[in-house]
C-alpha cells in the first residue's frame, strides 16, 4: 500500500509516562521553553542593545538594555554589587546576591530607575508594580568567574573544560512572574504575542543574564589589562549558558497544576506519535545518528558528583552507544521509528528512552514546534454537584487506580510531610515521626488524599446508595478539592502524577527535573535529592547572531574543539 | 498598598487555610475575593469585616433540611457563606440547568453579600440568578442577568415593627433562553493592580502565618537543602 497514510500510534500509556522516576529523566527539546524563545528571538529579529553600561573595574553598578520586537519594546534594568562571602548562598533564604535585575515593559524613567534601584536589590522584600514583568537575582560562580577574568585579562582564552564542568558565569536562584511582589500577573500578557506562553518572559530574561555576563566579564578583563585583555571567543560565548539553582518550590507548582501539567506533558506525547507516525527517510536517520553522537558527547562532558546521577548518566552513555549500533542495522522507512522506540523500551532504561524521544522531536520541526506555541492553558475547576456518588466511586476506581493500590498503613508510605517554613515560606520536607509541624502539612499527598476520600465515599454510599456528589461533600466538606481535582482530572490522560510523595523511597529531585527539562534545562547536577544545579542556554545563538541564518539546532551543547 | 490578583489569591488562600478552611473552600473562597476585585468591588474589605465570624466560629459541614427538584434548605448553622457554600450553590444551579428553575435558601448564614461571587459563576454559565436577602433595616436584592459576571443591587427600607430580620439568604435559579454577552477588560484592570488596606493585608498575612511551621537549625539544614552549596 504505497499511498497509505500511516495512522498516528496511540499516545504512550500514562502508567508508563507518568512514573515520577521517568518524568524525573526528562531532556530538553524543541517543546522546552527556552527553545521557542529563541527561535521567537531568531525569527522576529529581536533587537538587544545597551543603553546604559555603568560599571566600575569590578563589574559593579547598573547595566540596561533595551529590546524591540515586533510587537512591542521593553528594558532589562541589571543592579551588579559587591556580595560578602558569608551572604553567598543558593537558598531562597538568602537576602543578598552579585546581581539583582528585571525585565520591565515599555520605558524607564529616572524616577522608575531610582524606584527599582531601592527594590530590585531587596527580592522579596521590595514592592514593584505592572511595569515589572520578571524579577530575579543571580550569584556568580565564583570558580569560573575568577578563572575567566584572569584568562582572559592575560591575553588568552580560558580553558573550555571548565565551562563543560559549570556551564555558566552567573546561577540564577529564582525568576519571579505572575504577579508576585506586584509585579504583572500573567493575566497581563494572555494578549501579548512576546511573552504569552508560559515562562517565556522569564526564560528570555535569563538570556538577557547570558548576555550581560558575557559583556560584563569582556568589561572587567579590559579594565584589569586594557592593554593585553582579549575579548571571551565568539564560539565559549555560545557555550556559555546560565545557571540555576532550583529547590523543593518547584514541587508543590507542579502538583497544584495538574492540569498545566497534562497540557505539557500531552503536548510532548502528540509530539511523538506524530513522529513516530512519520516514514524515516535516509536524511532524518542520518540527522538522527548525527543528533545521538552530539547527544552522547554532551552527556560524557556533563559532570556530577551526585552518585544517582553520575551512575544513570554512565548508563545512559553505555545504552546510547548500543541503540546507535542497532539503529546503524536497520533500513530506513516506514515504522522504523517506533521499532527504534519498542526496541529502547525493551534494551534500555528510562533516561536513555526519554532522551531517544527528545532526540526524535528534533527530526520534523514543521510538525513539532507549532505545538510549542500553546503550551499555556486556562486552569479552572468546575465541580459536578448532580455527578452520581456512585459514579464518582467508578470514576476513582478506574481512573485512580494507581493511588488506591499504595499501603498507607505502612509507616514508610507517611515517612514525609510537606511543609513552608516560616523562614521565607521555604518548602521542606520534614520526617512525620521525628519533626513538629505535620499537622500544617501541605497537601501534596494525593494518592493519600484520593484513598481517604474513596473510604469515606463506600461509607456514605452504604448509607445512602442514590447521593450525589454534592450530597457527599455537604456532609464531608473536607474532600471537596479532591473530588473537584479528581472529576477535572479523570477528563485527561496525563496530569497526575503517579507517584506518593509522602513515602520514604520517594525522590523530590524528579519532581524538580521534570519541569525544569520544560524549561529546556541540560547538565543536571543535583546537590542533595531535594535541590539542582542545572544550566539553561547552553549553545545557544548570542544576541550578536539575531538577524543571522537560524537552524534552530543547538540542543546537547559540545565543548567547542577548535582552535579559539 | 497596592497589590495584583495573584497577591491577593495567593494571601487569600492562605489565611483561608491558616483559618483552618478546607481544600477547595480555600481556593474557591480566595477565587472569590479576587473576583470582587476585579469586578471593581472592594473583595478584600468584604472579607475584612467577615473576619470577625469566620475567626470566631467552629466549622461544622452545613445540615440539608430540604431538597427536592426545584428547592434546596440548607442550614448554615451560623457560618459564613465562604465556608462552603460553593457546593450548594452548585448543586442549586445544576437542578436549575436540569429542570428550567430551582431555588436555593440558605439559614442561619453570614457574610450574605460575599455569595454574590458564587452565583457570578452560575450566571455566566447561563442561569439567570436573583438573591434576596434582608438586615435589620432593609431588604436587599441582587439581580444577574443570564451570562452577566455582575449583578444589579437594589435595596429598599424594611418596615419597623416587624419581626427581626433571619439570617438567610434565598437565591432563585432559572434557566434563559438567551444569555448576555459580558464587556470586560480584564488586562487594564491588573495593569493598575488593586489598592487594598495595609491594616487589612496585615491581618491576613497574620492569619496566613498560621500555616507556617517554625524554623530550626535542623530544618535549615535538611529540610530543604543537604548536600553542598559549595561553588
Amino acid at each position: 500500500m504505497p499511498n497509505s497514510v500511516p495512522a498516528i500510534p496511540a499516545l504512550r500509556p500514562a502508567s508508563q509516562v507518568m512514573d515520577l522516576a521517568r518524568l524525573g529523566s526528562h531532556f530538553q527539546s524543541p517543546l522546552s521553553f527556552v527553545r521557542s524563545s529563541m527561535r521567537r528571538m531568531m525569527q522576529q529579529r529581536w533587537q538587544i542593545r545597551r543603553s546604559c553600561f555603568d560599571l566600575d573595574g569590578q563589574g559593579f553598578g547598573t547595566a540596561i538594555y533595551r529590546i524591540e520586537t515586533p510587537n512591542g519594546h521593553y528594558h532589562c534594568v541589571i543592579f551588579s554589587a559587591y556580595l560578602p562571602p558569608e551572604k553567598r548562598s543558593d537558598r531562597v533564604i538568602a537576602d543578598q546576591w552579585d546581581v539583582s535585575f528585571v525585565l520591565v515593559a515599555g520605558d524607564v524613567d529616572s524616577a522608575q530607575l531610582a524606584d527599582l534601584q531601592r527594590n530590585v536589590p531587596l527580592q522579596e522584600a521590595g514592592r514593584f508594580d505592572a511595569r515589572v514583568l520578571v524579577l530575579s537575582r543571580a550569584n556568580r560562580s565564583l570558580r569560573n568567574f575568577d578563572r575567566f577574568l584572569a584568562a582572559l585579562a592575560e591575553g588568552r582564552q580560558p580553558d573550555p573544560q571548565q565551562l563543560a564542568e559549570v556551564g555558566y558565569l552567573y546561577r540564577t536562584t529564582a525568576v519571579y512572574g505572575n504577579g508576585k511582589f506586584g509585579i504583572a500577573d500573567f493575566g497581563c500578557l494572555q494578549d501579548n504575542p512576546d511573552f504569552n506562553q508560559p515562562f517565556s518572559a522569564q526564560m528570555f530574561t535569563v538570556y538577557l543574564l547570558r548576555h550581560f555576563s558575557i559583556e560584563q566579564i569582556n568589561h572587567m578583563a579590559r579594565a584589569l589589562a586594557p592593554q593585553r585583555a582579549v575579548q571571551l571567543a565568539p564560539a565559549l560565548q555560545r557555550y556559555l549558558g546560565v545557571g540555576n539553582a532550583t529547590g523543593l518550590g518547584m514541587a508543590p507548582f507542579l502538583i497544584n497544576h495538574p492540569q498545566l501539567v497534562e497540557h505539557w506533558i500531552s503536548t510532548r506525547e502528540t509530539a511523538l506519535a506524530l513522529v513516530l507516525a512519520q516514514s524515516a527517510e535516509p536524511d532524518q536517520l542520518a540527522r538522527l545518528q548525527q543528533l545521538l553522537a552530539r547527544a552522547q558527547l554532551h552527556l560524557s562532558q556533563s559532570r556530577t558528583e551526585d552518585q544517582r546521577q553520575h551512575e544513570q548518566n554512565l548508563q545512559t552513555l553505555a545504552e546510547l552507544a548500543l541503540l546507535a549500533t542497532w539503529l546503524g542495522t536497520q533500513a530506513d522507512g516506514a515504522g522504523l521509528w517506533p521499532r527504534l522506540l519498542a526496541w529502547a523500551q525493551l534494551h534500555t532504561g528510562v533516561g536513555c528512552q526519554e532522551l531517544l524521544v527528545s532526540l526524535l522531536l528534533e527530526l520534523y520541526p514543521e510538525q513539532v514546534t507549532p505545538l510549542a506555541e500553546h503550551m499555556g492553558v486556562n486552569e479552572s475547576w468546575q465541580l459536578d454537584a448532580q455527578m452520581p456518588l456512585g459514579q464518582l466511586r467508578q470514576l476513582i476506581e478506574q481512573q485512580y487506580g494507581w493511588a488506591l493500590r499504595y499501603d498507607f498503613s505502612a509507616a514508610d508510605a507517611e515517612h514525609f510531610f510537606w511543609y513552608r517554613s516560616a523562614e521565607k515560606e521555604e518548602p521542606r520536607l520534614g520526617i512525620r515521626a521525628e519533626e513538629p509541624g505535620a499537622e500544617k502539612e501541605m497537601q501534596l499527598g494525593i494518592a493519600r488524599n484520593i484513598q481517604q476520600c474513596h473510604g469515606a465515599l463506600l461509607e456514605h454510599l452504604q448509607r445512602q446508595p442514590q447521593a450525589l456528589t454534592a450530597h457527599f461533600l455537604i456532609a464531608q466538606p473536607r474532600f471537596k478539592g479532591a473530588v473537584r481535582r479528581l472529576q477535572g482530572m479523570a477528563k485527561t490522560n496525563f496530569g497526575e502524577i503517579r507517584a506518593n510523595l509522602l513515602a520514604r523511597d520517594m525522590l523530590p529531585i524528579h519532581l524538580l527535573r521534570c519541569k525544569l527539562a520544560f524549561f529546556g534545562a541540560g547538565k543536571f547536577d543535583p546537590k542533595s535529592s531535594r535541590w539542582v544545579r542545572i544550566t539553561l542556554f547552553q549553545g545557544a545563538p548570542l544576541v550578536s547572531d539575531i538577524g543571522q541564518p537560524f537552524a534552530d539546532d543547538w540542543n546537547f551543547a559540545v565543548m567547542p574543539q577548535r582552535e579559539l | 498598598m497596592r497589590v495584583s490578583l495573584n497577591e491577593i489569591q495567593v494571601m487569600c488562600r492562605k489565611a483561608f487555610e491558616g483559618m483552618g478552611f478546607a481544600p477547595g473552600d480555600c481556593e474557591d473562597a480566595a477565587e472569590l475575593v479576587g473576583w470582587l476585585q476585579l469586578q471593581g468591588l472592594d473583595g478584600v474589605g468584604a472579607l475584612e469585616k467577615a473576619l470577625r465570624y469566620l475567626q470566631a466560629e467552629a466549622a461544622q459541614p452545613y445540615a440539608l433540611c430540604h431538597e427536592d427538584n426545584a428547592l434546596l434548605v440548607i442550614d448554615a448553622k451560623g457560618q459564613s457563606v465562604l465556608r462552603c457554600a460553593a457546593t450548594v450553590v452548585e448543586l442549586a444551579a445544576a437542578k436549575a440547568m436540569r429542570c428550567g428553575q430551582a431555588e436555593l435558601r440558605i439559614r442561619h448564614c453570614h457574610n450574605r453579600l460575599l455569595l454574590l461571587g458564587y452565583l457570578s459563576r452560575a450566571a455566566v454559565q447561563g442561569l439567570h440568578v436573583q438573591a434576596r436577602w434582608e438586615d435589620a433595616r432593609q431588604y436587599h436584592l441582587a439581580d444577574f442577568t443570564a451570562g452577566m459576571p455582575r449583578p444589579e443591587l437594589s435595596s429598599e427600607a424594611r418596615p419597623r415593627g416587624i419581626e427581626a430580620a433571619a439570617q438567610d439568604v434565598t437565591v432563585l435559579f432559572t434557566r434563559a433562553g438567551q444569555t448576555a454577552q459580558a464587556i470586560t477588560d480584564p488586562q487594564r484592570t491588573l495593569q493598575q493592580g488593586f489598592t487594598v488596606n495595609e491594616h487589612t493585608w496585615q491581618r491576613l498575612r497574620q492569619l496566613a502565618e498560621h500555616i507556617l511551621v517554625e524554623s530550626t537549625d535542623a530544618s535549615r539544614r535538611h529540610g530543604a537543602g543537604g548536600g553542598s552549596d559549595a561553588d
